[in-house]
Protein backbone atom coordinates (compact mmCIF):
# COMPACT_ATOMS: atom_id res chain seq x y z
CA UNK A 1 0.00 0.00 0.00
CA UNK A 2 1.43 2.96 -0.49
CA UNK A 3 1.35 6.22 1.58
CA UNK A 4 -1.67 8.09 -0.28
CA UNK A 5 -3.25 4.93 -0.02
CA UNK A 6 -2.34 5.14 3.82
CA UNK A 7 -3.08 8.84 4.44
CA UNK A 8 -6.74 7.67 2.84
CA UNK A 9 -7.29 4.98 4.79
CA UNK A 10 -6.56 7.35 7.87
CA UNK A 11 -8.94 10.37 6.51
CA UNK A 12 -11.50 7.27 6.49
CA UNK A 13 -10.92 6.47 9.74
CA UNK A 14 -11.45 9.92 10.98
CA UNK A 15 -14.57 10.75 8.93
CA UNK A 16 -16.57 7.09 10.08
CA UNK A 17 -16.66 5.70 6.72
CA UNK A 18 -15.73 2.37 6.34
CA UNK A 19 -16.18 2.62 1.96
CA UNK A 20 -15.08 0.18 -0.19
CA UNK A 21 -11.72 -1.05 1.97
CA UNK A 22 -8.27 -0.29 0.96
CA UNK A 23 -7.62 1.25 -2.39
CA UNK A 24 -4.61 2.41 -4.20
CA UNK A 25 -3.66 5.74 -4.96
CA UNK A 26 -1.71 6.00 -7.86
CA UNK A 27 -1.60 10.03 -8.14
CA UNK A 28 -1.17 11.96 -5.40
CA UNK A 29 -2.83 15.20 -6.93
CA UNK A 30 -6.15 14.21 -6.17
CA UNK A 31 -5.41 14.00 -2.28
CA UNK A 32 -3.15 17.63 -2.81
CA UNK A 33 -6.21 19.09 -4.07
CA UNK A 34 -8.75 17.59 -0.98
CA UNK A 35 -6.10 19.10 1.37
CA UNK A 36 -6.59 22.55 -0.72
CA UNK A 37 -10.46 22.12 -1.02
CA UNK A 38 -10.47 21.15 2.73
CA UNK A 39 -8.84 24.12 4.15
CA UNK A 40 -10.64 26.56 1.69
CA UNK A 41 -14.06 25.39 3.02
CA UNK A 42 -12.47 26.88 6.55
CA UNK A 43 -12.54 30.37 5.09
CA UNK A 44 -13.93 33.46 4.63
CA UNK A 45 -10.48 34.25 6.83
CA UNK A 46 -9.36 37.34 8.75
CA UNK A 47 -7.23 39.58 7.38
CA UNK A 48 -4.37 38.56 9.59
CA UNK A 49 -4.31 35.25 8.04
CA UNK A 50 -4.91 35.68 4.51
CA UNK A 51 -1.57 35.56 3.00
CA UNK A 52 -0.97 32.26 4.90
CA UNK A 53 -3.80 30.66 4.09
CA UNK A 54 -4.04 31.41 0.22
CA UNK A 55 -0.36 30.12 0.56
CA UNK A 56 -1.23 26.66 2.00
CA UNK A 57 -3.35 26.42 -0.44
CA UNK A 58 -1.23 26.77 -2.86
CA UNK A 59 1.49 24.84 -1.42
CA UNK A 60 -1.08 21.70 -1.54
CA UNK A 61 -2.21 22.29 -5.44
CA UNK A 62 1.51 22.67 -6.34
CA UNK A 63 2.31 19.37 -4.22
CA UNK A 64 5.70 21.17 -3.02
CA UNK A 65 8.38 19.57 -1.28
CA UNK A 66 10.04 22.78 -0.10
CA UNK A 67 10.97 22.10 3.63
CA UNK A 68 11.76 25.39 3.79
CA UNK A 69 8.68 26.53 2.84
CA UNK A 70 6.57 24.85 4.57
CA UNK A 71 8.56 25.31 8.07
CA UNK A 72 8.26 28.97 7.32
CA UNK A 73 4.13 28.60 6.86
CA UNK A 74 4.47 26.53 10.13
CA UNK A 75 6.08 29.28 11.59
CA UNK A 76 3.37 31.33 10.48
CA UNK A 77 0.41 29.39 11.23
CA UNK A 78 1.86 29.04 15.09
CA UNK A 79 1.87 33.06 15.07
CA UNK A 80 -1.99 32.67 13.51
CA UNK A 81 -2.65 29.91 16.29
CA UNK A 82 -1.30 32.23 19.42
CA UNK A 83 -3.48 35.42 18.39
CA UNK A 84 -5.51 36.71 20.94
CA UNK A 85 -8.25 37.23 18.00
CA UNK A 86 -10.83 34.62 18.03
CA UNK A 87 -11.53 34.51 14.10
CA UNK A 88 -7.48 34.36 13.69
CA UNK A 89 -6.51 32.03 16.42
CA UNK A 90 -9.10 29.27 14.58
CA UNK A 91 -7.74 30.00 11.47
CA UNK A 92 -4.35 29.28 12.49
CA UNK A 93 -5.34 26.23 14.26
CA UNK A 94 -6.02 25.23 10.36
CA UNK A 95 -3.18 26.21 8.88
CA UNK A 96 -1.02 24.33 11.82
CA UNK A 97 -2.66 21.09 10.72
CA UNK A 98 -2.32 21.86 7.12
CA UNK A 99 1.13 23.14 6.90
CA UNK A 100 2.75 19.93 6.24
CA UNK A 101 3.56 17.87 2.60
CA UNK A 102 1.24 15.65 2.15
CA UNK A 103 3.69 13.22 0.51
CA UNK A 104 4.88 9.99 2.62
CA UNK A 105 2.59 11.36 5.32
CA UNK A 106 -0.12 8.77 6.99
CA UNK A 107 -1.56 11.90 9.49
CA UNK A 108 -1.97 15.00 6.99
CA UNK A 109 -5.51 15.06 5.23
CA UNK A 110 -7.40 13.20 8.45
CA UNK A 111 -5.34 16.00 10.29
CA UNK A 112 -6.63 18.75 8.43
CA UNK A 113 -10.58 17.36 8.21
CA UNK A 114 -10.41 17.10 11.78
CA UNK A 115 -8.94 21.08 12.65
CA UNK A 116 -11.27 22.12 9.76
CA UNK A 117 -14.40 20.47 11.01
CA UNK A 118 -13.50 21.77 14.63
CA UNK A 119 -13.39 24.86 13.19
CA UNK A 120 -17.09 24.42 11.56
CA UNK A 121 -18.18 23.66 15.02
CA UNK A 122 -16.64 26.40 16.70
CA UNK A 123 -17.84 28.91 14.49
CA UNK A 124 -21.36 27.62 14.41
CA UNK A 125 -21.23 27.63 18.28
CA UNK A 126 -20.76 30.99 18.24
CA UNK A 127 -23.63 32.29 15.99
CA UNK A 128 -25.36 30.65 18.79
CA UNK A 129 -24.46 33.81 20.92
CA UNK A 130 -21.78 31.12 22.80
CA UNK A 131 -18.22 32.70 23.77
CA UNK A 132 -15.41 31.80 25.72
CA UNK A 133 -16.34 32.99 29.01
CA UNK A 134 -19.60 31.42 28.63
CA UNK A 135 -17.05 27.91 27.91
CA UNK A 136 -15.30 28.55 30.72
CA UNK A 137 -17.91 28.86 33.01
CA UNK A 138 -19.31 25.71 31.60
CA UNK A 139 -16.26 23.85 32.29
CA UNK A 140 -16.00 25.09 35.87
CA UNK A 141 -19.78 23.99 36.56
CA UNK A 142 -19.09 20.14 34.48
CA UNK A 143 -15.99 19.65 36.60
CA UNK A 144 -17.21 20.61 40.06
CA UNK A 145 -20.36 17.96 38.92
CA UNK A 146 -18.02 15.50 37.55
CA UNK A 147 -15.60 15.94 40.92
CA UNK A 148 -18.99 15.12 43.42
CA UNK A 149 -19.36 16.22 46.32
CA UNK A 150 -18.68 14.49 49.82
CA UNK A 151 -16.54 12.03 47.64
CA UNK A 152 -19.59 11.07 45.50
CA UNK A 153 -19.15 11.10 42.13
CA UNK A 154 -22.30 10.96 40.27
CA UNK A 155 -22.71 8.75 37.41
CA UNK A 156 -21.91 10.22 34.01
CA UNK A 157 -25.77 10.26 32.61
CA UNK A 158 -26.89 12.46 35.61
CA UNK A 159 -24.72 15.04 34.85
CA UNK A 160 -26.40 16.91 32.30
CA UNK A 161 -29.58 17.14 34.93
CA UNK A 162 -27.62 18.71 37.83
CA UNK A 163 -26.03 21.02 35.34
CA UNK A 164 -29.67 21.94 34.31
CA UNK A 165 -30.45 22.27 37.80
CA UNK A 166 -27.45 23.95 39.06
CA UNK A 167 -27.89 26.52 35.55
CA UNK A 168 -30.81 26.17 33.69
CA UNK A 169 -30.55 29.06 32.18
CA UNK A 170 -26.38 28.49 30.72
CA UNK A 171 -27.19 24.11 30.35
CA UNK A 172 -29.77 25.76 27.73
CA UNK A 173 -27.52 27.54 25.79
CA UNK A 174 -24.64 25.02 26.12
CA UNK A 175 -27.04 22.37 24.71
CA UNK A 176 -27.80 24.65 21.80
CA UNK A 177 -24.04 25.35 21.07
CA UNK A 178 -23.42 21.52 20.88
CA UNK A 179 -25.85 20.57 18.48
CA UNK A 180 -25.04 23.75 16.32
CA UNK A 181 -21.66 22.36 17.13
CA UNK A 182 -22.52 18.78 16.26
CA UNK A 183 -24.12 19.65 13.15
CA UNK A 184 -21.67 21.86 11.34
CA UNK A 185 -19.45 19.01 12.02
CA UNK A 186 -21.34 16.85 10.63
CA UNK A 187 -22.19 18.78 7.30
CA UNK A 188 -18.45 19.56 6.80
CA UNK A 189 -18.03 15.27 7.25
CA UNK A 190 -20.58 14.41 5.14
CA UNK A 191 -18.86 17.40 2.65
CA UNK A 192 -15.50 15.60 2.40
CA UNK A 193 -17.07 11.75 1.71
CA UNK A 194 -19.01 13.44 -1.08
CA UNK A 195 -15.83 14.86 -2.43
CA UNK A 196 -14.20 11.21 -1.94
CA UNK A 197 -16.65 9.40 -4.11
CA UNK A 198 -16.77 11.80 -6.72
CA UNK A 199 -13.34 12.67 -6.86
CA UNK A 200 -11.62 9.08 -6.11
CA UNK A 201 -14.73 7.51 -7.19
CA UNK A 202 -15.14 5.24 -3.96
CA UNK A 203 -19.02 4.89 -4.92
CA UNK A 204 -19.26 1.85 -3.34
CA UNK A 205 -19.61 3.77 0.40
CA UNK A 206 -22.49 4.46 3.25
CA UNK A 207 -24.94 6.60 1.82
CA UNK A 208 -24.28 10.48 1.95
CA UNK A 209 -27.52 11.95 3.69
CA UNK A 210 -28.35 15.69 4.01
CA UNK A 211 -26.76 19.05 2.88
CA UNK A 212 -23.35 19.49 2.03
CA UNK A 213 -21.15 22.90 1.28
CA UNK A 214 -18.75 23.70 -0.90
CA UNK B 1 5.51 -0.01 21.61
CA UNK B 2 5.97 -0.81 25.60
CA UNK B 3 4.26 -3.55 26.72
CA UNK B 4 5.71 -4.09 30.50
CA UNK B 5 6.93 -1.31 32.99
CA UNK B 6 10.42 -1.72 32.39
CA UNK B 7 12.13 0.90 30.34
CA UNK B 8 15.72 -0.39 29.35
CA UNK B 9 14.65 -2.00 25.86
CA UNK B 10 13.37 1.59 24.64
CA UNK B 11 16.43 3.29 26.04
CA UNK B 12 18.64 0.60 24.35
CA UNK B 13 16.65 1.40 20.85
CA UNK B 14 16.52 5.13 21.83
CA UNK B 15 20.81 4.96 22.00
CA UNK B 16 21.48 8.17 23.35
CA UNK B 17 18.56 9.65 21.00
CA UNK B 18 16.20 11.88 22.55
CA UNK B 19 12.88 9.61 23.88
CA UNK B 20 8.98 10.76 22.83
CA UNK B 21 6.97 8.78 25.22
CA UNK B 22 3.12 8.40 24.09
CA UNK B 23 0.99 7.21 27.45
CA UNK B 24 -2.53 6.02 25.24
CA UNK B 25 -5.25 3.99 26.04
CA UNK B 26 -7.01 1.58 23.93
CA UNK B 27 -10.51 3.09 24.69
CA UNK B 28 -9.29 6.69 24.42
CA UNK B 29 -10.49 7.78 21.08
CA UNK B 30 -7.98 10.84 21.15
CA UNK B 31 -5.06 8.80 21.67
CA UNK B 32 -6.06 6.81 18.24
CA UNK B 33 -6.36 9.93 16.45
CA UNK B 34 -3.27 10.88 17.07
CA UNK B 35 -1.23 8.09 16.66
CA UNK B 36 -0.82 8.33 13.34
CA UNK B 37 0.07 11.95 13.70
CA UNK B 38 2.62 10.81 16.13
CA UNK B 39 4.14 7.75 13.83
CA UNK B 40 4.66 10.71 11.25
CA UNK B 41 6.81 12.51 13.65
CA UNK B 42 8.89 9.06 14.79
CA UNK B 43 9.60 8.93 10.83
CA UNK B 44 10.58 12.54 10.38
CA UNK B 45 12.87 13.02 13.25
CA UNK B 46 13.82 9.01 13.64
CA UNK B 47 17.79 10.84 13.67
CA UNK B 48 17.05 12.81 16.57
CA UNK B 49 14.33 11.13 18.78
CA UNK B 50 12.79 7.54 19.47
CA UNK B 51 9.05 7.06 19.71
CA UNK B 52 7.53 4.76 21.99
CA UNK B 53 3.76 4.26 22.83
CA UNK B 54 2.85 3.31 26.19
CA UNK B 55 -0.33 1.64 26.87
CA UNK B 56 -1.37 2.97 30.89
CA UNK B 57 -3.26 0.24 31.44
CA UNK B 58 -0.66 -2.55 30.67
CA UNK B 59 2.06 -0.61 31.99
CA UNK B 60 0.39 1.01 34.84
CA UNK B 61 3.88 1.21 37.08
CA UNK B 62 5.28 2.70 34.45
CA UNK B 63 1.85 5.45 34.17
CA UNK B 64 2.38 5.56 37.71
CA UNK B 65 5.96 6.43 37.90
CA UNK B 66 5.60 9.33 35.05
CA UNK B 67 2.21 10.45 37.08
CA UNK B 68 -0.11 9.82 34.14
CA UNK B 69 -3.49 11.02 35.20
CA UNK B 70 -4.62 11.55 31.79
CA UNK B 71 -4.45 10.37 28.36
CA UNK B 72 -2.97 10.98 25.84
CA UNK B 73 0.09 12.22 27.38
CA UNK B 74 3.37 13.50 25.82
CA UNK B 75 6.26 13.05 28.00
CA UNK B 76 9.61 13.94 26.41
CA UNK B 77 13.11 12.25 27.93
CA UNK B 78 16.27 12.75 27.54
CA UNK B 79 19.26 11.00 29.63
CA UNK B 80 16.68 9.42 31.95
CA UNK B 81 15.21 12.90 32.61
CA UNK B 82 12.07 14.61 31.92
CA UNK B 83 12.44 17.33 29.40
CA UNK B 84 8.96 18.59 28.20
CA UNK B 85 5.34 17.64 28.83
CA UNK B 86 1.91 17.87 26.93
CA UNK B 87 -1.43 16.55 28.43
CA UNK B 88 -4.22 16.24 25.65
CA UNK B 89 -4.41 16.53 21.95
CA UNK B 90 -2.03 18.11 20.03
CA UNK B 91 -1.11 18.87 16.44
CA UNK B 92 1.86 17.94 14.49
CA UNK B 93 3.18 21.41 14.45
CA UNK B 94 3.13 22.30 17.99
CA UNK B 95 4.49 18.12 18.62
CA UNK B 96 7.62 19.56 16.00
CA UNK B 97 8.10 22.86 17.89
CA UNK B 98 7.84 20.96 21.23
CA UNK B 99 11.00 18.63 19.64
CA UNK B 100 12.84 21.23 17.79
CA UNK B 101 12.77 22.87 20.82
CA UNK B 102 14.35 20.07 22.68
CA UNK B 103 16.92 18.92 19.61
CA UNK B 104 17.89 22.79 19.67
CA UNK B 105 17.31 23.40 16.04
CA UNK B 106 14.99 22.75 13.00
CA UNK B 107 13.53 19.50 11.80
CA UNK B 108 11.27 17.40 9.76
Amino acid sequence: MNAQAIALDTLRAALRWEGPGSVAVEDGSALADLAAWMVEQAGPWPDAARVTMESLIAMHRARSDSQEDWRRLRVSAVTLGDSDDLETRWAGWVAEAAAWPLAASRSGLAEIFRAVAQLCADRAAAETGWTVQDRAQAEEILGKLASGTDGAVPPREKIPALFAAADPVLEKRFKAQLDAGNAAYEVFRKAVIAWLKDRIGQNNGPAVEGDVRG
Amino acid sequence: MIHDDDLAPSEEIANGRLQLFMFSANWCGPCKAMTPMVEDIAESYADEVAVAKIDVERSAALAERFHIRMVPALVLYREGQEIARHTGSMNRTRLSLMLDDAIGGGAA
